[in-house]
């Protein structure tokens, strides 16, 4: 191949090289914004991947003892036994749970009524009243069903001693079904080995789509769109020009994740690198692709930032199952989440990361991609040279 | 006053000259509302899983049983070999996969204690942790159901020590997502659109070099700042009420407490968000700089930093500290208040405060950023 000098495929680098360099010292000259493009997302990183961990630690637990018994004391101790409860004893006349739960200084009161020890010596049932802020619905559901756990190991304790008596008065054997359940891919159950990789994807679309959404429609507005239309550059060579910078930046901004997710974070990946380099480079192509869309149909900066955010980005992130899981989402929804680039790419970082996936589990969401990438780039492209004409 | 009046008609002029960014500001926020507030939830079901049952007889017929009653689990397939299971989980068609010993009938005959495996998917730890606490309730369930049986007596009417913890939840009767979550997407939206509205519009005039002919007017800078601002605010008021119908409309969620307090918060948190927007717009030299810091410092924290999701409070301390600069944590928090709780004034100061306080650094900030351009 290398034999055969073909002067049109030379005349078609120098040109997009050009072009490219046109677009770099654009960048540079712009040195803020260079700096932005790297540092921010490095920023960015290190105060979200901090930030963003699910894991619900610390209820406020609010503790009202009418009994006063030795069994009370006990219960409130089995609760609060783990980092899962803060708990604090509130003296029964001087604070109503109303305004405890009002002002937030509570997620959760417990009652426990007078008498408590006494029906349980008596062998019947002690009920406890658990007031619950339904205000702030995660914590709530999280501390309501820990907080059920927990009191069910502590029945447990007192049932198996009864029902080993009956057993043995009965002369029957008692079976205990117990489940024994493994964390897979995160024995530690860290929420954070799971959203900080997510980041990645979350920083790589704004960065590359937010310069580029405005690119073209830059241009127009300020009308040097028609010296670039006069020179002698095709449709598709001024595009690659527009874009290959992004790739060169998102490689970069790529790798300084990596980097930064290794020392800061201390996610190991259990995949390979080269993959996920391979995932990134298909990936960009979707979010370039929709950037470069959305320069194409709208007719200002402000138009391209609105359309950008309201829909691209943000349903991005909301519904592409970086935080809030696809399968939770009602069935309506289901295929509108499946249509986002995102999402594939998030299956990959996060198979690579904590799954240690390979080309084997993961070329589904390589062909979602890479059909993705296509088809906006081309549609993206005709559009371009139709508003040339 | 003159001036600042002719700021203000000059821009609400070119408003209504671009009807479909002002309508998109308008409308668009309340349509994402309802499609973000029917998506998006907390509640974890229909949890995909794989069953390997290895002893296949009626005891572990009926465990499976019990399980896919509950609209908790799923069946995602059935597996013939241990071997599958790392593939299934691996390729992440299935959530976790339930392992039935064979001898598990054998166990419960002679009265054993028996051990039922489950592999759960725990990458995504909030919905792992869920999971597993599911399918220990499950074979605390069975352990019941078959002791009882044995005895020969129904679970309930068995005589047991059993402290059990009747919930009353309060604000949120039903904990429904949608009650949590509306109040913060307001704020996140609202957030978005007034960055959106404000963050252009200085830069703008700095590319188009109008801003030059602005300056030689006898204009101050906090005349042409508020001039910028004013109009957005009424746009922002609007918005919030089309948000707030739409709200009630769809997803029930009513406003508990007084307009008027909502009304006040809102003001005050258009002064702190538009205000962010005017002063990236003044320190940036480029539209495309102005969208990219916007959509950093706006879009991420507004949805990641503002108690939207993640709760503050668990958040590290140097973290909760940058919060503090986050407009919408403020105004998501007062929202829940006014809307789920009917909060007074009093329990809203410290959050006024803090909109009050990022609203004038912000707009003072801006001020002497435009007057140092001149």
């Amino acid at each position: 191949m290398n034999t055969h000098y073909n002067p049109l495929r030379s005349v078609f680098l120098m040109r997009t090289a050009g072009l490219l360099r046109k677009e770099l010292v654009q960048i540079r000259r712009d040195r803020s914004l260079f700096g932005l493009l790297i540092v921010a997302p490095l920023l960015q990183l290190l105060v979200l991947g901090f930030a963003i961990t699910t894991d619900v630690r610390e209820v406020k637990l609010a503790v009202r003892d009418f009994d006063r018994s030795m069994q009370s004391r006990e219960y409130v101790r089995a609760l609060s036994a783990s980092d899962y409860f803060k708990t604090t004893y509130v003296t029964a006349a001087t604070v109503d749970d109303a305004r405890l739960l009002v002002s937030g200084r509570a997620g959760l009161v417990l009652v426990i009524p007078r008498g408590f020890a006494a029906s349980l010596e008596r062998m019947e049932t002690a009920s406890v009243q658990v007031l619950v802020d339904g205000a702030d619905v995660n914590s709530a559901i999280q501390g309501l069903n820990y907080l059920q756990r927990a009191t069910r190991l502590f029945s447990s304790r007192g049932i198996r001693l009864v029902e080993e008596d009956i057993g043995r008065r009965t002369g029957t054997g008692l079976p205990t079904v117990s489940a024994e359940c493994r964390a897979w891919f995160n024995p530690g159950l860290m929420s954070r080995f799971y959203m900080v990789p997510g980041l990645i994807g979350v920083l790589l679309m704004i960065t590359t789509m937010v310069v580029n959404s405005m690119a073209l429609v830059k241009e127009r507005e300020q009308g040097t769109m028609e010296q670039l239309i006069v020179t002698p550059l095709r449709p598709a060579e001024i595009i690659l020009g527009k874009l290959l910078p992004f790739v060169v930046i998102g490689f970069i901004e790529v790798t300084l994740l990596l980097i930064g997710i290794k020392l800061i974070f201390n996610v190991p990946l259990r995949g390979s690198v080269l993959t996920l380099y391979a995932f990134s480079g298909m990936f960009l192509m979707t979010t370039l692709g929709l950037g470069l869309f959305v320069s194409t149909v709208v007719r200002t900066q402000q138009q391209a930032m609105m359309f950008a955010m309201f829909f691209v980005m943000m349903p991005f992130m909301l519904l592409s199952g970086f935080i809030f899981p696809v399968e939770n989402m009602p069935l309506v929804i289901q295929p509108l989440a499946h249509m986002i680039p995102l999402k594939y790419y998030l299956t990959a970082v996060r198979g690579l990361y904590l799954k240690g996936n390979g080309w084997f589990e993961l070329w589904p969401s390589a062909a979602a991609l890479l059909a993705w990438g296509t088809v906006i780039l081309t549609i993206s492209v005709l559009k371009f040279r139709k508003r040339l004409d | 006053m003159k001036r600042f009046l002719a700021i203000f008609k000059k821009e609400f002029r070119q408003i209504r000259r671009d009807p479909l960014s002002l309508g998109m500001l308008l409308v668009v926020p309340a349509m994402l509302l309802a499609l973000y507030g029917y998506a998006l939830s907390f509640d974890v079901k229909h949890i995909r899983v794989a069953v390997l049952d290895k002893d296949n007889t009626v005891e572990s017929r009926q465990l499976l049983d019990s399980m896919f009653q509950n609209p908790y689990f799923d069946k995602a397939a059935i597996l013939q070999r241990t071997m599958e299971a790392d593939a299934i989980l691996a390729r992440g068609k299935a959530r976790a996969v339930l392992i039935i010993p064979k001898g598990y009938a054998a166990a419960l005959a002679r009265g054993e204690n028996v051990a039922v495996q489950a592999l759960v998917n725990a990458a995504d730890a909030t919905t792992g942790t869920t999971a597993i606490g599911y399918i220990e309730a499950l074979a605390d369930r069975m352990t019941r159901q078959i002791r009882a049986e044995r005895l020969g007596m129904s679970a309930t009417s068995m005589n047991l020590p059993v402290v059990i913890p009747e919930p009353r939840i309060w604000f949120n009767s039903e904990l429904q997502s949608a009650h949590f979550l509306v109040p913060g997407l307001i704020g996140m939206l609202m957030m978005l659109s007034g960055v959106i509205a404000t963050s252009l519009s200085i830069v703008r005039e700095k590319e188009n070099e109008t801003m030059e002919q602005m300056m030689v007017s006898p204009v101050k800078p906090e005349e042409l700042i508020l001039g910028k601002t004013l109009p957005y605010v009424l746009v922002g008021l609007l918005t919030m009420g089309m948000i707030l119908i739409l709200g009630r409309i769809l997803f029930g969620v009513e406003v508990k407490g007084s307009y008027g307090l909502l009304a006040l918060t809102t003001i005050l948190f258009l002064f702190a968000a538009l205000g962010m927007g005017i002063l990236i717009s003044a320190v940036t030299r480029s539209q495309q700089m102005a969208f990219q810091i916007a959509a950093l410092a706006s879009m991420l924290p507004s949805v990641l930093l503002s108690g939207l999701i993640f709760p503050i409070n668990n958040m590290p301390l140097p973290i909760q500290a940058i919060s503090y600069f986050v407009a919408p944590r403020y105004f998501i928090a007062a929202l829940r208040g006014i809307i789920l709780k009917d909060v007074s004034a009093v329990v809203l100061l410290p959050q006024w405060a803090g909109l009050l306080a990022l609203g004038i650094l912000f707009n003072l900030l801006a001020a002497s950023r435009t007057r140092k351009a001149t």
